[in-house]
C-alpha cells in the first residue's frame, strides 16, 4: 500500500468514515430497493409513476386483484363482485378487513373513496383509476353498488386498480394529511416517509391476505436514485438489494457477479411507429396517406435485427397494435411485414417514390432504437430526419396533428386489456392519426359491451383491419431487466409493477 | 457610500424581479404544463381537466401578477407534485446543499490557496507547471465523471465510503471533494497571479530589505493583498455552490436544492422552479451585494467610480 492510500486509510478511520456500515440482505429481513424516479405524492390518484403505482400495491388494496402469473381476477378485498345491469357493479366486503390505524374498513370506506376521488375539487392527478365511474353508493355495511358513466367493457380490469382507502381517517386528515402520513390496509404500512431520501414500510401483521398472501419480508426501504452508475455501485457494494432498468451493458458486468441475479423479462409495454394515415397534417405531398408506402415503411424496418442487437434480451417482435397478453388482442388472421427492403423499394417505385422522399421522424426516448430505424429507412431511400422533442410535446403534437411519423412507447397504464391502447390510439379519438370510422365503430362495440365473446370479436376485426392498413408498425415489446441480491427469491411480472409482498429471503 | 449602496440594492432587486419574470416566460414555452401535470397516458379530456383546475388557461400577466404578489408577502406557493408548501421543501433540502457548499468551499480554498502561492513562488518551475496541469485538468474534466471516478475508487474498490445519501457527515466527503474540485482551478490561478503581481511589488521588497522573516513577508505583507480579489471571487463560487450543485448532488443522490431543481424541472413542478429560481437569484443578489459594498469599502475607487 503506496503512502498515499495509508494516509487516507489512516485518515479514513481517524474521521470514523471507515467504520462498519448497515449491510442490506436477509440478516434483517429488510429488503432495500431502489429507482431512478419516486411519486412526490404517495397516493395513487395523485401520481402517474411506475414507483407510485408499486406502492400503492404495497400499502393499499382494490377489492379484486389480477394474477399475474395466469392473468385471473380473483377477489380481494371483495367477498363477490357482479355486474347488475350494464352500468352498475355490485361489491361484496370481506369481513374483518383492518387499516393499519386499526380502523375497519367496510362497503362505506370503498363508497366514499370513490366519491371523494370523484370530486374535481380534489383535484386528482390519475383519473384512468376512477373516471370510468360516476359514483358509489353503500347498499349495507357489507355491500357497495359502483355506477359507471357509460357501459364499460373492460371494467373488471379497471376494477383492480380502485384502491380503497380507510375514509374515517381520509375525511379527518383530507388527502393531503393523508398524503403526509398514509394509512391504508395493504401488506406493508408506511412507517418513514420522506422524500427525496427515503421511504420505509413496515410489514403489516394484522393484514387480512387475500389474494395478496401475506408478505414474508420484514422491512421494505425504497431510494431514489437518479443515477444508474451510482444504483449499480450500491448493488454491488451490498447498500441495496434490489434495482431494476438496468441497461444492457450494465446487466452484462453484473451478470458476471456470482452474488447477483441479473432477469430480463417481457412487459407489457410496447414500441411503435405511427403514420399519419389519415392525412392530418394535410393530404398534399403527404406520403403517410398512400397505402404502399406505409407497407414499404413496415417491410424497410429489421425488427427482429434491432431487438437481437439493440433492445436485447426480454424482447419480442410485436406484429399487432396491442401486447398479446391483453384482453382481445388476437394474433390470429392479422397482416405480418417481414424484413424485405426489396419489397419496400419496389412499393415506394409503384407509389411513385422511386428516389424515395424526405419526412420528419419525431421521438422522445430510446435514441439508438430511433436511429437504427432511421439508417433501415434511409437504405430503401427514405431519408428521415430526427425531431427529438419531450415526451409532453410528442403527445401534444400528436394531438395537434402536427405528426406525420414518430416511435413511441405505451404502457397501458398496466391494463391487461386492448380498450387501454388500440382503444386510445384508433378510436377517433385526439390521438389518433389514422382516422379509420370502420376501425373506430368496432371499437367501440367492444369497449361498450360486458359480453366478452362480443369483445374478443369487435377488437379482432378492428386489429386485422388496422394491420393489414398498415397504420402502425408495432415494433417490440419493451423489455425490462432487474438486478438483485441472489438470495432474494424474486418473480418479475409483465405490468412492470414488482410484487415485494411476494418475495422472500432464501435463508 | 451610502448612495452607492442605495444604487446597488436598486439594482439588485431590478435583478430578482427580472430572474422571476424570465423564469416564469422561460417555463411557460417549454411545452405543455397541463399536458405534463396530466401525465405520459391522460386522456386529451384529463388534460383539459387539469388545464382549468390549475387556472392555466387564464392570461399569463394575470398568473405572473398573482405570484409575484403572493410571492412578496413569502407565500411561494405550494407543489404541484409534493403535499407541500414551496418554501417547506427548499427549506428541508438547504440544510444538505448549505453543508455540501461549505464543504467545498472550504476545499477549494485549502487546495487553491496554497498551490497558488508555491506555484507563484516557484514560477514557470516544474512545481508550477503541475500546479497549471491540475487546474487544467479541474476544468476539463465533467464533473459527474470526477464523481463516478470517486464512486468508483473510494466506494467501489476501496469501499470507505458511502455511495450516496445523506445519512452522515461520511457521505458528504466525496459529492464535497467533487464540487471543491471544480472550483479549485479558477481560485488557484487567481492566486497565482495576485501573488505574482504582489511579489513583484515595491513594498515587499521594503519589507524583505527591513530583513522580516520570509514566512512573515509571505503571509503578513504578499498573501494578505493578492488574496483581496479572491475572497470576492470565492463569494461567487459560494453563491454557486449554494444554489446546489446538480450534477454532484444527482450522482450522489444528495437531496439538495439542486436535486430539488432538476426534479422540478423534470416534471415540470413549476411553483417550485420558481421558488428555487427566487431563492437562488437572492443569494446571487445578497453574496454580490455584500462582495460590491465590502470592496468599496476597502477601495475607495469603486465607489467613486
Amino acid at each position: 500500500m503506496g503512502f498515499i492510500a495509508r494516509a487516507l486509510v489512516t485518515g479514513a478511520v481517524l474521521l470514523g468514515l471507515a467504520a462498519p456500515r448497515a449491510w442490506a440482505g436477509p440478516a434483517d429481513n429488510t429488503l432495500r430497493w431502489a429507482s431512478d424516479s419516486e411519486p412526490a405524492n404517495i397516493i395513487p390518484y395523485q401520481n402517474t409513476v411506475r414507483e407510485g403505482v408499486v406502492m400503492g400495491y404495497l400499502i393499499w388494496d382494490a377489492p379484486t386483484y389480477r394474477d399475474p402469473a395466469t392473468g385471473e381476477y380473483r377477489m380481494h378485498m371483495a367477498e363477490s363482485v357482479r355486474a347488475v345491469d350494464d352500468t352498475t357493479i355490485e361489491i361484496r366486503m370481506r369481513d374483518g378487513i383492518v387499516a393499519h390505524n386499526g380502523e375497519t374498513v367496510d362497503a362505506e370506506d370503498v363508497a366514499d373513496t370513490v366519491n371523494i376521488m370523484l370530486d374535481p375539487a380534489n383535484r386528482i392527478v390519475n383519473f384512468q383509476r376512477i373516471t370510468w365511474l360516476s359514483g358509489a353508493e353503500v347498499v349495507d355495511s357489507r355491500t357497495v353498488r359502483l355506477k359507471m358513466r357509460e357501459p364499460y367493457g373492460p371494467w373488471q380490469e379497471y376494477l383492480t386498480n380502485v384502491v380503497i382507502m380507510p375514509s374515517e381517517y381520509l375525511k379527518r386528515v383530507g388527502l393531503e394529511g393523508m398524503a403526509r402520513e398514509p394509512v391504508g390496509t395493504g401488506p406493508y404500512r408506511v412507517t418513514e416517509l420522506a422524500p427525496g431520501r427515503q421511504t420505509t414500510l413496515q410489514r403489516f401483521d394484522r393484514y387480512f391476505g387475500g389474494a395478496k398472501g401475506m408478505p414474508e419480508i420484514e422491512r421494505l426501504i425504497f431510494r431514489r436514485i437518479p443515477e444508474a452508475n451510482t444504483r449499480m455501485a450500491e448493488l454491488l457494494t451490498g447498500g441495496l438489494d434490489w434495482i431494476w432498468r438496468v441497461q444492457p451493458d450494465q446487466a452484462r458486468n453484473l451478470r458476471a457477479r456470482r452474488n447477483l441475479t441479473v432477469t430480463s423479462s417481457e412487459t407489457v409495454r410496447i414500441v411503435y411507429m405511427s403514420m399519419d394515415a389519415g392525412g392530418r397534417t394535410g393530404r398534399e405531398n403527404n406520403p403517410m396517406t398512400d397505402l404502399r408506402v406505409r407497407r414499404a415503411i413496415s417491410h424497410a424496418i429489421d425488427r427482429p435485427g434491432i431487438v437481437r442487437n439493440l433492445v436485447g434480451e426480454g424482447s419480442s417482435v410485436l406484429h399487432t397494435p396491442c401486447h398479446p397478453e391483453q384482453f382481445g388482442c388476437t394474433q390470429d388472421g392479422i397482416t405480418r411485414y417481414d424484413h424485405d427492403p426489396a419489397r419496400a423499394r419496389a412499393l415506394l417505385a409503384e407509389a411513385g417514390y422511386p428516389n424515395g422522399f424526405e419526412i420528419s421522424i419525431q421521438a422522445y426516448r430510446d435514441r439508438p432504437w430511433v436511429e437504427a430505424v432511421i439508417g433501415q429507412l434511409r437504405a430503401v431511400g427514405i431519408r428521415a430526419r430526427l425531431d427529438w422533442v419531450q415526451a409532453d410535446t410528442f403527445s401534444s403534437d400528436v394531438r395537434d396533428g402536427k405528426v406525420r411519423l414518430n416511435i413511441g412507447t405505451w404502457g397501458s397504464t398496466s391494463l391487461y386489456d386492448v380498450a387501454a391502447i388500440t382503444s386510445y390510439f384508433f378510436k377517433a379519438t385526439p390521438n389518433d392519426m389514422a382516422r379509420d370510422a370502420e376501425v373506430a365503430a368496432m371499437l367501440e362495440r367492444g369497449d361498450r359491451s360486458l359480453d366478452a365473446d362480443v369483445r374478443r370479436e369487435a377488437y379482432a376485426g378492428a386489429i386485422r383491419r388496422i394491420t393489414d392498413q398498415a397504420y402502425w408498425l408495432p415494433m417490440w415489446t419493451f423489455p425490462l431487466t432487474y438486478a438483485h441480491n441472489s438470495q432474494l427469491e424474486f418473480q418479475p411480472s409483465a405490468d412492470e409493477v414488482p410484487r415485494f409482498f411476494l418475495a422472500r429471503w432464501r435463508r | 457610500m451610502l448612495r452607492f449602496a442605495a444604487k446597488r440594492l436598486a439594482l439588485a432587486l431590478a435583478v430578482a424581479f427580472a430572474v422571476s419574470l424570465v423564469a416564469f416566460l422561460l417555463l411557460r414555452v417549454s411545452g405543455d404544463l397541463a399536458g405534463t401535470l396530466a401525465g405520459e397516458e391522460a386522456s386529451p379530456e384529463e388534460i383539459e381537466r387539469i388545464r382549468t383546475l390549475y387556472g392555466l388557461n387564464r392570461p399569463l400577466a394575470a398568473q405572473y401578477g398573482e405570484w409575484l404578489l403572493r410571492s412578496l408577502s413569502g407565500d411561494l406557493g405550494r407543489s404541484l407534485f409534493y403535499p407541500e408548501s414551496v418554501a417547506n421543501l427548499i427549506l428541508d433540502r438547504l440544510p444538505n446543499t448549505a453543508i455540501l457548499a461549505c464543504l467545498g468551499l472550504v476545499i477549494a480554498l485549502t487546495l487553491s490557496i496554497p498551490l497558488g502561492v508555491v506555484a507563484a513562488l516557484r514560477r514557470n518551475t516544474w512545481v508550477d507547471r503541475a500546479a497549471l496541469g491540475l487546474a487544467v485538468l479541474g476544468q476539463a474534466m465533467p464533473s459527474f465523471f470526477f464523481a463516478l471516478l470517486l464512486i468508483f475508487f473510494f466506494g467501489l474498490t476501496l469501499g470507505w465510503l458511502p455511495v450516496s445519501g445523506t445519512e452522515s457527515l461520511a457521505n458528504f466527503v466525496m459529492p464535497a471533494v467533487a464540487l471543491g474540485w471544480f472550483s479549485t482551478p479558477v481560485l488557484m490561478r487567481l492566486t497565482r497571479a495576485g501573488m505574482v503581481e504582489v511579489l513583484a511589488a515595491d513594498y515587499i521588497r521594503t519589507a524583505h530589505a527591513k530583513g522580516l522573516p520570509t514566512h512573515v513577508v509571505l503571509i503578513k505583507h504578499a498573501l494578505r493583498n493578492a488574496v483581496a480579489p479572491v475572497a470576492a471571487l470565492a463569494s461567487v463560487q459560494f453563491g454557486n455552490m449554494l444554489s446546489g450543485s446538480v450534477v454532484i448532488e444527482t450522482v450522489f443522490a444528495l437531496q439538495g436544492v439542486g436535486y430539488l431543481a432538476w426534479e422540478a424541472i423534470s416534471r415540470k413542478d413549476f411553483p417550485v422552479v420558481q421558488g428555487i429560481l427566487l431563492v437562488v437569484a437572492l443569494f446571487y443578489v445578497v453574496l454580490t451585494v455584500v462582495s460590491d459594498l465590502l470592496n468599496a469599502w476597502l477601495d475607495p475607487r469603486v465607489r467613486e467610480g
